[in-house]
């Protein structure tokens, strides 16, 4: 176990939860959900807030808090009964291809015999037909789609050859191959070096230029306090919600992290996470 | 001996006719869809469902039915079955394997038990015998193959998404899990299709050991299945001759060459690795 503490200092004032939405519409509403595991059923608890288009959003909280939770329930890799999600005002439940997401890449087989194109072709299956192959439209899409992030010349390369931010990059094309109106990226950051990171996050500030919605969840508290339009922070419910200045706050991560947050007098605080 | 008396004349035979189609039919089918089960890592599972086909077939003998028909029922049955129990990790996958399959063997051993002298045929089930193969059993081969090889063909796309990343279905809103089912029913009628020559006890080899061979010398699916189809059918000709010149047991002889297939393309491999690492 790797022992990192991250320190973010701030003068500000707690505010209350901020869940207003801004200028823009927002594109993803998620209602009171309440959902989880047989194991723990109710891993995430009436959890509600929205993001507008364009926005870049930080998905913060200590292990088992429920941000893969949160974002399986979003994909449609967990079912959920209590509570909405819509997109584009359409309920996500029986509207499809609309959220890309891109797992933690521990769960995936590199050993899999594909190419970087046919990993992203993947995401246009639903989109292709049944019955269909691939037609030159598709391909075109994947080609863009590789080019957005920054892989066109590397279409033909083996999976098991990529690096862990050319991995990510992968999976961030399949998103986008899939024409999906958020992204959600799981952990991105974790176990990828600082090269990887730096890619990662050229790709997101290429993607945000093109109004893409981002939702990522990560340990990383730096990150989210400067890279982030909005932060979520969350342990089983929401704790806060809204821009890094409103969300940080010893009293807010003292209520999600508990006795791994220390505060300086003064208000400064700290956060101890085993990531 | 010159080439004739090698390779012609076997083949005035009937049965050895039968035999050959037999070997270019088990080795084509069972090596294409061998292909997902070893990127799928179903090797145990495609064991186990061969193992539980037994009372299926045992059952079917004893009844005087169409043992085809006993090991397609048994077959898929417990292909659904274990599709069922381990659906969204009610069980996990190797234990319900373990569960559901080693019953059915041991069911089909206590049938063949109670049968005072039970033939050559269900030894057969068990070993194989290419050179026992009828009529009836090269057209239960065919009608399989094109079922297991159409079924792929028309679901390549959604079949091979399935294997990589199962979630992708889901977040799609796409019936990842009838694929998956789908995929299992297929294996389940490979491996009927394939009893009469490699039998239960080798039928693993031929899911496996074409497969595996062609996933080294190969990077994507589609070429991979073609080596594998290639590998599988030369395995099954070449076999078969063995067996013939040799006498020896054609589905051991087929399996073998496979093997040796294998080890030499593994050892290549390692020998490639290992220079064009020293060179660079």
């Amino acid at each position: 176990m790797t022992l990192t503490s991250t320190s973010v200092l701030t003068t500000q004032t707690p505010s209350h939860q901020h869940t207003s939405a801004g200028a823009n519409a927002p594109v993803l509403v998620v209602h009171n959900v309440s959902t989880g595991y047989s194991s723990a059923p109710r891993a995430i608890e009436q959890i509600s807030f929205s993001v507008n288009k364009g926005e870049r959003v930080a998905v913060l909280g200590p292990n088992g808090a429920g941000k893969s939770t949160l974002f399986k329930a979003i994909v449609g890799l967990l079912s959920f009964n209590e509570g909405d999600i819509s997109i584009n005002d359409r309920d996500c439940r029986t509207s499809h291809a609309m959220v890309g997401y891109v797992p933690q890449q521990n769960q995936i087989n590199w050993d899999f015999p594909a190419t970087v194109r046919d990993v992203v072709m993947m995401g246009r299956i639903r989109k292709i037909g049944w019955l269909r192959q691939a037609r030159r439209h598709d391909r075109e899409v994947v080609n863009e789609a590789l080019a957005r992030v920054g892989m066109g010349d590397k279409g033909d390369r083996h999976i098991s050859d990529l690096s862990g931010g050319q991995r990510q990059r992968v999976f961030i094309a399949r998103a986008l191959a899939q024409e999906a109106d958020v992204l959600l990226l799981d952990e991105p950051f974790s176990a990828v070096d600082a090269n990887a990171e730096a890619e990662i996050l050229d790709v997101l500030d290429r993607l945000r230029e093109a109004q893409a919605t981002v939702l990522i969840a990560t340990h990383d508290l730096n990150l989210a306090a400067t890279r982030f339009d909005r932060v979520l922070l969350i342990k089983t419910s929401v704790i806060a919600y809204g821009t890094a200045d409103e969300v940080f706050t010893a009293e807010h991560f003292g209520a999600a992290y508990g006795k791994q947050v220390g505060v300086f007098k003064g208000g400064d605080f700290f956060v101890v996470d085993d990531h | 001996m010159d080439f004739n008396a090698l390779f012609i004349e076997p083949m005035t035979y009937q049965f050895m006719q039968r035999g050959l189609m037999a070997a270019l039919l088990v080795g084509g089918i069972s090596s294409v869809i061998g292909c997902f089960v070893v990127v799928r890592g179903l090797s145990f599972f495609g064991d186990a469902l061969a193992h539980s086909i037994l009372p299926g077939v045992a059952l079917a003998y004893i009844a005087g039915a169409d043992l085809f028909f006993g090991g397609l029922i048994a077959g898929v049955g417990s292909a659904l079955g274990i599709g069922w129990l381990t659906n969204r990790g009610r069980l996990s996958e190797d234990t319900a394997i373990g569960v559901v399959f080693a019953g059915m063997y041991a069911l089909g051993i206590l049938v063949i038990s109670t049968v005072r002298s039970y033939s050559v045929d269900l030894t057969h089930i068990l070993f194989g015998n290419m050179l026992g193969v009828s009529p009836g059993d090269i057209l239960t081969m065919i009608v399989c193959g094109v079922i297991v090889l159409g079924a792929i063909f028309l679901f390549y796309k959604e079949l091979v998404a399935q294997s990589f990343d199962p979630g992708l279905l889901r977040v799609l809103r796409m019936p990842g899990e009838g694929l998956r089912l789908l995929l299992l029913v297929l294996i389940a009628l490979t491996i009927i299709a394939s009893l009469q020559t490699v039998g239960i006890a080798l039928m693993l080899a031929m899911l496996t050991t074409p497969a595996a061979t062609a996933r080294i010398l190969t990077r994507r699916m589609p070429s991979m299945i073609m080596v594998s189809a290639l590998i599988g059918m030369s395995a099954g000709v070449i076999g078969l001759y063995l067996s013939w010149h040799l006498n020896v047991a054609s589905g051991a002889a087929i399996v073998l060459t496979a093997t040796a297939v294998f080890i030499l393309v593994f050892i290549g491999d390692r020998l490639r690795t290992l220079f064009s690492g020293a060179g660079s």
